[in-house]
């Protein structure tokens, strides 16, 4: 029998070590600062809503569906919001609420459709629905003497092209400001330090114009007060506030200014909607027809394209193209793919961000937290008793009472090494636990043909050190082979409720051969080979 | 110990005669197996409740009473109730109408992106025939999907009965996109309806403190299902691939795959006997079961071919030995597993634990009865060759 110290300068051991230290320390900064780590809806509570498409669709579409939805659930603040897809036609969309009005604030959100409007000086030209469903095409970008150029045609209804060719009468090279759920009944709190861009040679009071101009549509103008961080500035906007209180419902403010100011907005029941600096910084280009608001997040503006003279002369035309030219200062690749991201930009906001095709919400599946937190305490427990129970029996079987520690202590590391890096990296849902259990099995066998080499043939013939060596030939074979099996679970796209079992699996077996089993062969050679 | 080596038995290839009488039990048993509703299609509703006085089988003959169709069956354990009824028909017909619609609908507005273009054209050659004749016939085409999905929605309603709002239901029977709306609106309530309609049926006939509801597609079901056949059929193959190259020659994989599959069937027969459901869960526990019998077998074939000390019927035993210990400790995981999960009401561990038990029990018996007379004829063949 070794001593303490010799054991701790083993390599195997050491390693061990370190990686639960390293381990622990990253899990307590997680807990600390970003919120823990992510455990499935099974444990947390939450409810998963079923999305079915109409017909089939291949991998691509799927995926651009898929990221149309994950950008809608995301941008109206529902956190943690998973979309996964399931095979070629369905859709889960899971959310970490069991609320019944949060459930039917994400099927709206799913369902929706945006509202486009294209305006052109203070008038409403076109909208969503006076454009064809269907008829939108996408032109692949064109590189013609060395500058690449992207289009997308649509089609617009006959009412639809008279309106539009009387509001563009006279308006050649002016914008056609693209909004997508432009705010109604709204009113924008800027912040004031912030307005004007010198490089472009814009004083603050014309940019202040500019974005009055973009934001004005008959009687839904949008007003923009710029506010000072003076008080006189502040008590100014207070005193706007109070007078349009029944006018407008809504106010954007900036979320960097005077908190009091907020707090006054909320206090005469606005609904106050705080959007960061880049959402409220218009993004302006100079061109021969002067500086323009190309886009602006924090009121839909998503784009301006100027309209060609050829179609502001009052004839009506039933199709027309958006298009334009990537910025030549690009290198060549970089224009294709901006000019591929610019069409498929367009081609969204004119269809309302729609998806491309109809889908089916079907019913959602809450899991209530209570059940959830029972589900979570007993999972822990069942771990804890497999692992002593396991560990009895193989002290039992070898009648060797100083077994219960390496094997306690290598499988509860282990347990805890998958335990973490899931939790970091992945979710740890209810298939991942069963996969856990599942490793202790497999990790506890491990350590059986370790041990029976070791203690059977100690002393025949062989060192510890060689029958170690055939022990982990076979150890390293088992592993192989257990996550050759698994692979195709890993890498199945369908059956996402049980892809967990497959992770933990995975992780475990390589963890147990090259950290956990390693470390145990070394407490074992030390005690019993000498 | 003092168990005498059974592989000194001169008769030691007849002890595979109790593996295969196994499996062709088990295939006898893998018909009345039952798939859970996350692979059948239906509608799985957990219910937390400490009411214990329920009878499991006046509780279900019950809901059947009072929800048409339901064929409910209602299983029990200490932590809950778990209730399981079919589909309800008309709700997944209407789904199909609605499907149809939708179908309609992407025809429709295909003719009228045709018929703007062929407007368009015409606006610039007036007198051109062919355009006229194009734009009669996608308007034609039009009124023909409008009405089509004016049909399948009239299907849909009837098949719903009164389960939709009358209120939503309401369109306009020559606008396209009002029956679309319509017709979303009319399944999206009757599908919520039936939600709420069963579970205050459940609620009057069991208190219940939380509950979960899971409703899925016969269709989804069965597509799961082909997923976890060709999941376990690719992990075979890279699994017999893998052991091929362990030992570079034909007999060890051969032996470990058939090892795996007999240990793969005897488990769903073992589930089929005791009524343990298959779901999309099991699938975790089908591989894990390829991984553990593999392990026995991979330690008995390498101590058999690969080691050179005692004699192989000696090695075989000592194997034996090393590898039904393993197979133990597993068994005392997924006991604990199963027993817990049974106990707690926690279907995914059930599932899982369930085909891992019935599959390590049978690999004791393939693997030590089947497989390893099978490596040990196979090894004294190739001595007595060599010799």
């Amino acid at each position: 029998m070794a001593n303490a110290k010799s054991y701790l300068k083993d390599r195997r051991i050491i390693v061990l070590i370190l990686i639960f230290i390293l381990l622990a320390g990253l899990d307590a900064y997680t807990q600390l600062y970003k919120g823990g780590l992510h455990f499935g809806i099974e444990f947390i509570g939450g409810t998963q809503i079923p999305i079915t498409l109409e017909h089939g669709v291949n991998a691509t579409e799927m995926s651009s569906i898929i990221s149309t939805l994950d950008q809608r659930v995301s941008t109206f603040g529902l956190r943690q919001v998973t979309v996964e897809g399931i095979g070629n036609s369905t859709i889960y969309v899971t959310i970490p609420s069991s609320n019944s009005s949060n459930i039917n604030q994400t099927i709206g959100i799913i369902e929706s459709q945006g509202n486009f409007q294209g305006i052109v000086n203070g008038r409403e030209a076109i909208n969503g629905s006076g454009i064809l469903k269907g008829s939108i095409g996408e032109v692949p970008p064109q590189l013609i003497n060395n500058t690449t150029t992207w289009t997308v045609t649509f089609y617009v209804t006959d009412t639809a092209a008279k309106t539009f060719a009387k509001v563009v009468l006279g308006q050649g090279n002016k914008p056609l400001y693209m909004f997508l759920d432009r705010p109604t009944s709204a009113m924008l709190l800027i912040n004031g330090s912030e307005l004007g861009n010198t490089s472009l040679g814009l004083s603050a009071a014309q940019e202040l114009n500019e974005m009055q101009a973009v934001l004005t549509l008959g009687n839904s103008t949008i007003p923009v007060i710029a506010v000072y961080n003076t008080n006189s500035s502040i008590r100014n906007a207070e005193s706007l506030l109070k007078s349009k209180v029944g006018v407008y419902k809504e106010v954007i403010a900036a979320s960097n200014l005077n908190r009091t100011l907020i707090d006054v907005a909320r206090s005469y029941n606005y609904t106050v909607k705080l959007e960061s600096k880049a959402n409220m910084t218009p993004e302006l280009t100079t061109s021969s027809n002067g500086t323009i608001i190309q886009s602006w997040p924090a009121v839909g503006l998503l784009s301006a394209p100027i309209l060609n003279p050829a179609i502001t002369n009052g004839s009506i035309s039933s199709s027309y193209e958006i298009s334009g030219i990537a910025p030549t200062t690009l290198p060549k690749s970089a224009q294709l793919t901006y000019a591929q991201t610019q069409t498929k930009t367009i081609a969204s906001i004119l269809s309302g961000g729609a998806l491309p095709i109809s889908i089916v919400v079907g019913t959602p599946a809450p899991i209530p937290p209570t059940l959830a937190q029972h589900s979570l305490g007993i999972s822990a427990i069942i771990l804890l008793i497999a692992v002593i129970a396991i560990s009895l029996f193989i002290t039992l079987r070898y009648r060797k009472a100083f077994l219960v520690v390496p094997i306690l202590i290598t499988t509860l590391m282990e347990l805890f090494v998958i335990v973490s890096i899931i939790g970091l990296v992945g979710t740890i849902d209810l298939s991942a636990v069963a996969g856990m259990i599942a490793v202790v099995g497999t990790g506890v066998d491990a350590q059986i043909i370790i041990t029976d080499e070791v203690l059977a043939k100690r002393g025949v013939q062989a060192t510890a050190k060689t029958l170690l060596g055939n022990a982990f030939y076979i150890v390293w074979a088992d592993a192989l082979l257990l996550i050759v099996a698994m692979l195709p679970l890993f890498f199945s796209t369908s059956l996402v409720e049980v892809i967990g079992f497959s992770e933990s699996t995975i992780i475990g077996a390589l963890l147990g051969v090259l950290i956990t089993r390693p470390a145990y062969g070394a407490i074992i050679e030390k005690h019993y080979g000498g | 110990m003092n168990i005498p080596n059974i592989y000194n038995s001169k008769n030691y290839k007849y002890y595979a005669a109790v593996p295969i009488i196994l499996l062709i039990a088990s295939l006898f048993f893998i018909g009345s197996i039952h798939l859970d509703s996350s692979l059948k299609g239906g509608v799985s509703i957990q219910l937390q409740t400490n009411s214990s006085t329920a009878n499991i089988r006046a509780l279900s003959a019950a809901i059947d009473s009072r929800i048409p169709g339901a064929e409910a069956s209602v299983s029990r354990s200490p932590g809950g109730i778990s209730v399981l009824i079919a589909e309800n028909t008309s709700v997944a017909a209407a789904f199909n109408y609605l499907l149809n619609i939708y179908g309609f609908y992407s025809n429709y507005t295909n003719e009228a992106v045709l018929l703007a273009s062929y407007q368009n054209e015409l606006s610039s050659q007036p007198n051109n025939a062919t355009l006229r004749l194009l734009i009669t016939s996608a308007e034609n085409n039009e009124t023909r999907y409008t009405q089509l999905m004016a049909a399948a929605f009239s299907s849909e309603l009837s098949s719903l009965g009164g389960l939709y709002n009358s209120s939503d239901a309401a369109y306009n029977s020559s606008s396209a996109i009002s029956i679309v709306n319509a017709a979303k609106n009319a399944y999206t309530d009757a599908s919520s309806n039936y939600e709420s309609r069963v579970l205050s049926t459940l609620h009057q006939l069991i208190p219940f403190s939380s509950y979960s509801y899971q409703d899925v597609t016969p269709t989804l079901g069965s597509f799961f299902l082909r997923q976890m056949k060709d999941i376990l059929i690719v992990s075979f193959i890279l699994i017999g691939i893998a052991v091929f190259f362990i030992f570079r020659s034909l007999i060890p994989p051969l032996a470990a795959i058939f090892g795996a599959a007999n240990d793969i069937i005897i488990a769903l027969g073992g589930m089929g006997l005791f009524g343990i459901p298959l779901g999309i869960a099991s699938i975790g526990g089908l591989l894990m079961l390829i991984g553990y019998s593999i392990d026995t077998e991979l330690l008995s074939s390498i101590r058999i071919l690969k080691r050179g000390e005692e004699t192989p019927q000696e090695r075989a035993f000592g194997a034996m030995k090393t590898g039904t210990t393993m197979t133990f400790a597993a068994i005392i995981t997924f006991t604990i597993l199963l027993v817990m999960s049974y106990e707690t009401f926690i279907p995914t561990y059930f599932e899982i634990s369930g085909v891992v038990l019935i599959g390590l029990i049978a690999d004791l018996a393939t693997t030590w009865l089947g497989n390893v007379p099978l490596i040990l004829w196979y090894k004294l063949k190739r001595v007595d060759k060599v010799g």
